[in-house]
């Protein structure tokens, strides 16, 4: 069990407020005679002594000072909430951009894939004319033309996008 | 506002309008912040030194601590009410730092550089009375040092200390009392021998 003194707190008081040895005599002498109380006169003397003594030695920065840097530190971090959305931002674009293009490379892909294979078959050599070729080519260009270039539109926005997200990261 | 590759810095006039948004941003104008400084600003850094036992985290954990009053929206009842409120800001401050640095125990570095005046007696005594202070109070827990500067050194009630560190009432006075008990030894039994 704790050792208790119903007159720590007195103790306390005068203690603190520096009037201990104006205080009463009987609880003076209680203070010398008890664990609690003469434990509480030693330490609460010696720190609100420090506190005291200190108080004038220390240094601390201007008030001008503290208010400044918080003024400014809280305008940055105004900032960087209000930049919060387009990094969000650029990181669902970027996302899209490349799904989107994932998306076309494989609706297109049948289309690519024979494209390839009249390719090869015409570096191996084949029996084809060479009118069949060309209406061939001619008619596979211009089906995959605007595929193509939604493609490649989107394969080369899906770095850029990329590079924003990434070099705006640090929220 | 420039973005940068990955940091905003502010340009100088938008440093100079961050002053003209502060004391809407902030809880009091910068008047009152002044007052209200130069009446706590001394003892919220010694109650840092003391518990850190580091006076350049005390200038950090300062700065940090006025800049959360500053931004709380807390309505305060009286004087005291926000006297409190700081103190509780920077107890939970200090409380992080010994989560994050883990360490019970303050390094005093080379004590034995602090300066003696030989031919002063009271200012050499009060130097060494300081000094083993200084010592028994790093070798306190982290905690009991916090109980013992707020009860002693600030004057805090139990209830006020209590809601600081997260506590309960009934059990402040046993865990001052063992606090205490500790400094009293260390104090009475300083290292090295010394009386």
């Amino acid at each position: 069990m704790t050792p208790h003194c119903a007159h720590e707190d007195d103790v306390v008081v005068a203690v603190l407020s520096r009037r201990w040895d104006a205080a009463d005599e009987g609880l003076k002498q209680h203070a010398a005679g008890c664990e609690v109380c003469r434990d509480v006169v030693a330490v609460a003397g010696l720190l609100s002594a420090d506190q005291e003594r200190s108080r004038y030695e220390v240094r601390v920065p201007a008030a001008g000072q503290i208010w400044w840097r918080s003024a400014v530190r809280a305008r940055l971090e105004a900032a960087h909430a209000a930049t919060r959305p387009m990094t969000w931002f650029h990181g669902i674009a970027g996302a899209c951009a490349l799904g989107l293009a994932w998306a076309l490379v494989s609706i297109a892909w049948p289309s690519i894939r024979t494209m390839i294979s009249w390719l090869a078959a015409q570096t191996i050599g084949t029996d084809a004319s060479v009118g069949d070729a060309a209406s061939l080519i001619t008619a596979t260009v211009q089906r995959s033309l605007p595929l193509a270039f939604v493609v490649a539109a989107c394969l080369v926005l899906a770095p850029v996008a990329l590079y924003f997200v990434l070099t705006n990261d640090r929220g | 506002m420039r973005t940068g590759m990955r940091e905003l810095v502010l340009t100088d006039m938008e440093r100079a309008g961050a002053f003209e948004d502060a004391e809407r941003t902030f809880q009091m104008t910068e008047e009152a912040f002044r007052v209200f400084y130069d009446q706590t600003a001394r003892p919220v850094w010694l109650y840092l030194a003391r518990t850190t036992g580091d006076d350049r985290l005390a200038d950090d954990l300062l700065q940090e601590t006025y800049y959360r009053f500053l931004r709380s929206r807390t309505v305060f009842d009286s004087d005291d009410h926000r006297r409190h409120y700081l103190f509780r800001i920077a107890t939970n401050l200090v409380r992080d730092e010994w989560r994050r640095t883990r360490t019970d125990a303050i390094d005093l570095g080379d004590v034995s550089s602090v300066p003696m005046a030989t031919d002063d007696a009271n200012v050499g005594d009060r130097a060494l009375r300081r000094l083993d202070l200084t010592r028994a109070l790093g070798r306190l827990k982290p905690r009991e040092r916090t109980l013992l500067w707020l009860a002693y050194a600030q004057g805090f009630s139990h209830e006020e200390i209590a809601s600081q560190l997260g506590l309960r009432t009934g059990s402040l006075k046993a865990l001052l009392f063992r606090a205490r008990r500790r400094l009293v030894t260390l104090l009475g039994n300083p290292p090295g021998g010394r009386s």
